[in-house]
């Protein structure tokens, strides 16, 4: 029940709220550099990621690449012997083997050897019980009041929900949620979506496009209560107001992830602090240790790492989001190229889609699932 | 203003709120030869009654005689009459020595507001008709605040002979014998006209109105002149709610804990918070009692308000740590007892107000005349209008707001027994939206009965109530769920005052308290799909404080309070305690086996004597240097991580796992007065330190925890400050300059590095704010308007801020806190300044008005309510009450 406090936190906070202003705080930043290992291994037999980054000086992070770890030695272990070496492919991710996956009755903990000959490691870790049921995400057209003008006003949005099935036992689920759609550069080539599908080296009118992840921590605890087991419930992820990136096909990507007990908690705190205002009604924000530790040179345990190394029972579900699927039929206004103060004009998105930049911009090959 | 002009004005300002009282209350029997000043001390320790008087008068006066069933009034004026002084009766409580010459006899046939001029008022009587001229003598007053009118004109019209009065508003006049009309003028004031049957010498006594309004009646102060040399305990702090209505308030609403806040040592860790700190206590070391009964919530709607309603309060008293005597205990930081008043046995009264978000009336009268009173009034706030103006979604659908009920009924059952009845109702709430509905109150019931044995033998017995409870209900959604959580608590209480002793006052007896405490219980609601039930095991355990002390007046320059409490506690079942392996860190997963306790069993018993004393020794006349230390247990504990207390924080009883706290303060202080006392000077010092404060590991979680003591600490505490404290209280300008220097600072250490915080180092506590200066300025701008203005500094609350950020996920940062309290928000301060225009009983008006135009934050201060840390580490500060102007109306009829 850590959360209903918060919601009163936050009433408190929203209540007397009148001004926010950007402060020059006098920061002491650590003399010693942490390392931060995140990732985890599921069930699903696909390439598989893990993060090693330095802390980074506070002040030094607007806008500035994050101290990444490139040059770590990345391998996960597990308890008969095997081991999954991962590499580093950019900005301190070390990737596995496509084959990579936590098979059951093993357990598995992450090494990562720095160049220094540092090591940290985890705890085991091992693949929990699956959920019920694997993810199963569903999406409806919604209103919700939003403030224009000081006043409340109707918006339509999409509410997508994931189903959850009671199990016996307590779970602990959390969600990674991705967003695509397609991006239409207007003032582009006129090609229609099968027209472009196989083109290259040319200016193109449609994109498909990762967008960028809302920054959001999906947790649920499913409880156990008499006699409900078996049923199910759908329990709200997000809310996407309607916009142009609606205009054709818009995708919902729900990667449900069943962890332990422990690994909740870890979320749960990372999350505590994510919320946290600073208030008088916020409990002081502490730090959130997961399970790395530091192996060498650390006689009493106390040389910790932050992050956590997770081993998840994964599903992924996909809902493609069409206008018409939400019986509505709305039109934006068309990208358009502002005028050039002079000189050649230089290519615009709004006429080539190659140029927005994304997290992905598949251009007109996306990913596999897309099917179009 | 002078002394005895003050005084003048204790006499006309009770004119309207104290009638006829009875002086048969305080009868003085036996066979006496003592100084007038210790008869006075003595009959103040022995009726509960104050006595303003400068002991420099008295010479060497003596009471003499012996007395039985003689008014107190009576006694000390046959005493005081050979020496020209006087005694008077200024309310119930309270008497006045003042000198004869400033002396206004009530016995004068007087004005009782402008006289109908066909209106005939015989002075003197025929059988003391001595020739044809009679000599008129009287005084000349304002008819509001009784204040002398000084050079006002006497006329009789017939005769043509005229006087004016001195400056003590005194006049003779020499005027033939018969029936003639007088006029009495001054600048200013309408004139009284007054139609006089002259029939011996005698007096008259006429009140002058202002044309247009009346003054208020002036403020009454608590303590004596000299109280702040003279008293022997250290840190007690009294206010009068005259006082605190005064100040400059937010939205327009008086506030009694608030106007706490600028008294020396006593801080709040910011604006909105619930509570107050004392000399380095935390929120839930402070005793709040209302009419002596247990409050475990002091405010109303999350902090802003506090839950005593100002119009129904007689006086506060703050006892600050060191001024915690051996008849209270169970906290470390402080006691505040709030006194409620008495319903006037007399006539019907009422009063009321309208502020920007709360209405209030109250009403006092008798039940049976002079017997039996009651006084009851209540408050609703009208408060949603508020949160409409927000410029937020969640909060234009939201609702807040609170109402509270007193009701108190006094009881004369005989010249040496009254009974108190009391009831006291208030509950808050608030909505989010359409979500969540939170709910919290309290209610408390009590009676006490006092008992006069003798004139130099008291009881007072009482018997309490109550319940704190907090409510949470969410209808919508998976989670639907409701949840529950209160504290009872049962006492009775029995304390004897035996003042048989020459020189000293002996003040002994118990309380016994019962407490249950349900932390929790969650039920599922109909509709919920994903609630799990939860219920904490009930918490029961008795309280009980035995005491005894001694206020001995050695000599005329030393005084001791000397005192000893003895209080234990008895955790009992019905409860299953777990046991936990001590070679590990307190976890679930620690615990190795549980034991069950039946109900009524004894789980865990702690005991112990609290040692109280205090030396007070007079330099001179007007200064002395006062010496204390005191020892206090708390066996019941606030639980909760945040700087600010909330109405879901629970409280958690000494039990197995959970040790009592403990402090040791230590105070010495020095107090002079100047300018006859118009003028106190004190400074104070002071150390604190305590075993076992309760502490909590990060990211505790408090709430709904069948094992709260694994993600609890105890640790230790110390406390260190200096006081300083300036106060004119006479005059028209009054106020005080207030400094306070001092440290608070906690330290948690364990074998186990889990549970110690910040290494095992001291750190400072979340209320650690160094420096704080306070200065109220109070101006009698005239006579029915004050200007009153506040300024506050204080040092910025710690925080703990981030010392690095780091990424997890695939953009997101974190900030890494690492140590706790390390940092401060930026400093603190504001500027509070109020209008009251007060419109008094005009001549013919039967309501008494005021106006109270309010601006909290004049420089409109951006002040941080608090820092917080984006991911990216930026900062942002949050700041929330900026320029607040407001206005409130009162009225008393």
């Amino acid at each position: 029940m850590k959360g209903l406090k918060f919601i009163f936190f936050g009433f408190i906070v929203f209540t007397v709220s009148t001004c926010v202003d950007p402060f020059e705080f006098q920061f002491q930043e650590d003399q010693e550099e942490n390392f931060v290992i995140d990732g985890y291994l599921s069930n699903e037999q696909r390439v598989h990621q893990i993060r090693v980054s330095r802390t980074t000086h506070l002040g030094d992070f607007n806008g500035v690449v994050a101290d990444y770890v490139t040059n770590a030695t990345v391998v996960v272990l597990d308890d008969q012997g095997g081991e999954i070496p991962f590499e580093h492919e950019d900005e301190g991710i070390y990737l596995s083997p496509p084959t990579a996956q936590a098979l059951p009755d093993r357990q598995y903990k992450i090494r990562v050897t720095m160049i220094n000959g540092s090591v940290y490691e985890s705890d085991f870790q091992e693949l929990p019980e699956a959920a019920p049921i694997e993810s199963e995400l569903s999406y409806e057209l919604q209103e919700r009041e939003v403030l224009v003008n000081n006043s409340l006003q109707k918006e339509q949005g999409v509410s997508i929900k994931a189903k959850v099935e009671k199990a016996e036992e307590p779970k602990f689920y959390r969600w990674e949620m991705n967003h695509y759609f397609i991006i239409e550069s207007d003032a582009g080539p006129g090609y229609t979506l099968e027209e472009q599908r196989n083109l290259s080296d040319t200016e193109l009118r449609y994109c498909f496009v990762k967008d960028y992840p809302v920054q959001n921590i999906y947790l649920l605890q499913d409880v156990p209560q008499t006699g409900a087991i078996g049923s199910n419930f759908q329990t709200e992820l997000q809310f996407i107001s309607i916009t142009n990136k609606f205009e054709y096909v818009f995708v919902v990507e729900g990667r449900q992830l069943t962890m332990s007990e422990r690994a909740y908690t870890y979320w749960e705190n990372i999350k505590q602090l994510a919320d946290n205002s600073g208030g008088l009604f916020d409990a002081a924000p502490f730090p959130v240790n997961g399970n790395i530790t530091r192996v060498t040179d650390n006689p009493d345990g106390t040389a910790v790492g932050l992050g956590f190394f997770g081993v998840y029972n994964a599903s992924v579900d996909r809902k493609f989001i069409t206008q018409a699927s939400l019986g509505i039929f709305e039109t934006f206004a068309p990208c358009t190229v502002p005028p050039s103060p002079g000189g050649t004009p230089r290519p615009h998105q709004c006429q080539d889609c190659r140029l927005y930049e994304f997290p992905e911009n598949y251009e007109n090959a996306p990913p596999s699932w897309w099917e179009y | 203003m002078k002394l005895r002009t003050l005084l003048f004005a204790f006499l006309a300002g009770v004119s309207f709120w104290c009638h006829a009282q009875s002086e048969s209350d305080y009868l003085i029997s036996g066979t006496y030869n003592m100084p007038v000043a210790e008869f006075i001390e003595e009959s103040q320790s022995k009726f509960k009654i104050k006595v303003f008087y400068k002991p420099q008068w008295f010479k060497s006066s003596r009471i003499t005689g012996d007395f039985s069933d003689e008014p107190f009034l009576n006694v000390l004026n046959a005493a005081l009459e050979p020496i020209n002084l006087k005694a008077f009766r200024y309310s119930k409580t309270l008497f006045v020595v003042i000198p004869q010459a400033a002396f206004r006899p009530d016995d004068a046939t007087r004005s009782e507001g402008p006289i109908p001029s066909d209106q005939v008022i015989a002075i003197g009587s025929d059988a003391a008709v001595q020739g044809d001229k009679a000599v008129l003598k009287g005084y000349v007053a304002d008819g509001q605040t009784g204040e002398p009118v000084a050079g006002a004109v006497v006329y009789a019209i017939s005769s043509a002979k005229g006087e004016t009065t001195n400056q003590d508003g005194y006049y003779e006049i020499e005027v033939p014998i018969g029936q003639q009309q007088f006029r009495f003028s001054f600048l200013g004031y309408q004139n009284g006209v007054a139609l006089l049957d002259i029939k011996s010498s005698g007096a008259f006594n006429m009140d002058l109105y202002d044309q247009i309004t009346e003054l208020n009646s002036v403020t009454v102060t608590a303590e004596g002149p000299d109280e702040n040399v003279q008293s022997v305990v250290m840190g007690v702090e009294k206010m009068d709610i005259q006082t605190v209505k005064r100040m400059p308030v937010l939205m327009g609403e008086a506030d009694v804990v608030r106007s706490l806040t600028l008294l020396p040592g006593v801080t709040t860790v910011g604006e909105g918070a619930a509570g107050f700190n004392v000399r380095g206590g935390s929120v839930g070391e402070n005793l709040i009692l209302q009419d002596g009964t247990e409050l475990f919530n002091s405010s109303h709607l999350f902090g802003f308000f506090s839950v005593f309603n100002p119009d129904l309060v007689e006086d506060l008293t703050l006892y600050k740590g060191g001024g915690i005597q051996a008849d209270m205990g169970g906290r470390l930081s402080s006691v505040l007892n709030v006194n409620l008043k008495e319903g006037d046995k007399e006539e019907f009264h009422g009063r009321g107000g309208l502020g920007s978000l709360m209405g209030r009336l109250s009403l006092e009268g008798p039940i049976i005349k002079e017997k039996m009173s009651f006084s009851v009034g209540g408050r609703i706030s009208y408060s949603d209008w508020l949160l409409k103006q927000y410029n937020d979604v969640d909060l234009k659908r939201s609702k807040a707001g609170f109402n509270d009920l007193n009701l108190k009924i006094s009881t004369d059952l005989s010249p040496k027994d009254k009974l108190d009845v009391s009831g006291y109702l208030s509950e808050d709430y608030f909505k989010l939206a359409n979500d969540t509905v939170y709910t919290y109150g309290t209610k408390l019931g009590s009676i006490a009965w006092s008992h006069n044995f003798s004139d130099q033998f008291f009881s007072s017995t009482k018997v309490s109530i109550g319940q704190y409870y907090s409510d949470v209900e969410d209808e919508e959604g998976n989670n639907q769920f409701e949840m529950n959580g209160n504290i009872d608590y049962k006492s009775v209480s029995q304390e004897f005052i035996n003042n048989t002793f020459e020189a000293h006052e002996l003040k002994f007896g118990g309380k016994a308290t019962k407490y249950s405490i349900n932390q929790g219980t969650l039920r599922p609601l109909e509709g919920a799909v994903n609630t799990e039930a939860v219920t904490i095991p009930e918490q029961n355990g008795y309280e009980f404080g035995f005491y005894l002390t001694d206020s001995w007046t050695v000599n005329d320059k030393l005084s001791i309070n000397a005192g000893l409490r003895y209080s234990m506690f008895n955790n009992v079942g019905p409860e299953d305690v777990y046991v936990y392996n001590d070679d590990l860190p307190m976890s679930e997963a620690s615990i190795i086996d549980t034991v069950f306790y039946g109900e009524g069993e004894s789980v865990k018993k702690y005991a112990g004597l609290e040692p109280r004393f205090s030396i007070r020794y007079a330099l001179n006349d007007v200064s002395s240097v006062k010496l204390g230390y005191n020892r206090l247990r708390q066996y019941m504990h606030l639980v909760s991580n945040t700087a600010a207390i909330t109405p879901v924080d629970v409280w958690q009883m000494s039990n197995s796992h959970i040790r009592p706290a403990v402090s040791d303060q230590y105070t010495i202080g020095y107090f002079r007065n100047f300018n006859d006392n118009a003028i106190e000077a004190s400074v104070e010092l002071y150390y604190k330190n305590t075993t076992d404060i309760l502490d909590y590991k990060g990211g505790a979680n408090l709430l709904l925890n069948e094992t709260l003591e694994t993600d609890l600490l105890q640790g230790e505490g110390r406390a260190r400050g200096v006081e300083f404290s300036v106060e004119k209280k006479s005059g028209r300008s009054t106020g005080r300059i207030s400094y306070t220097y001092s440290r608070t600072e906690l330290r948690a250490i364990s074998e186990f590095p889990l549970e110690s915080v910040n290494n095992g180092n001291w750190y400072p506590a979340n209320y650690d704010k160094p420096h704080n200066l306070s200065i109220v300025f109070t101006q009698q701008l005239t006579k029915r308007i004050t200007l009153n203005a506040n300024f506050v500094y204080s040092t910025g609350r710690p925080i703990t801020a981030p010392t690095s950020v780091y990424q997890i996920g695939p953009y997101r940062q974190f900030p890494n806190y690492s140590e706790r309290n390390q940092y401060r928000i930026p400093d603190y301060h504001r500027l509070d300044l109020s209008l009251t225009i007060d419109r008094g009983f005009a001549k013919f008006r039967k309501i008494k008005s005021e106006w109270n135009f309010s601006i909290y934050n004049v420089y409109a201060r951006k002040n941080a309510y608090s820092i917080y840390f984006s991911d990216t580490s930026r900062a942002y500060k949050l700041a929330i009450l900026g320029f607040v102007p407001s206005v409130s109306y009162n009225f008393i009829f």
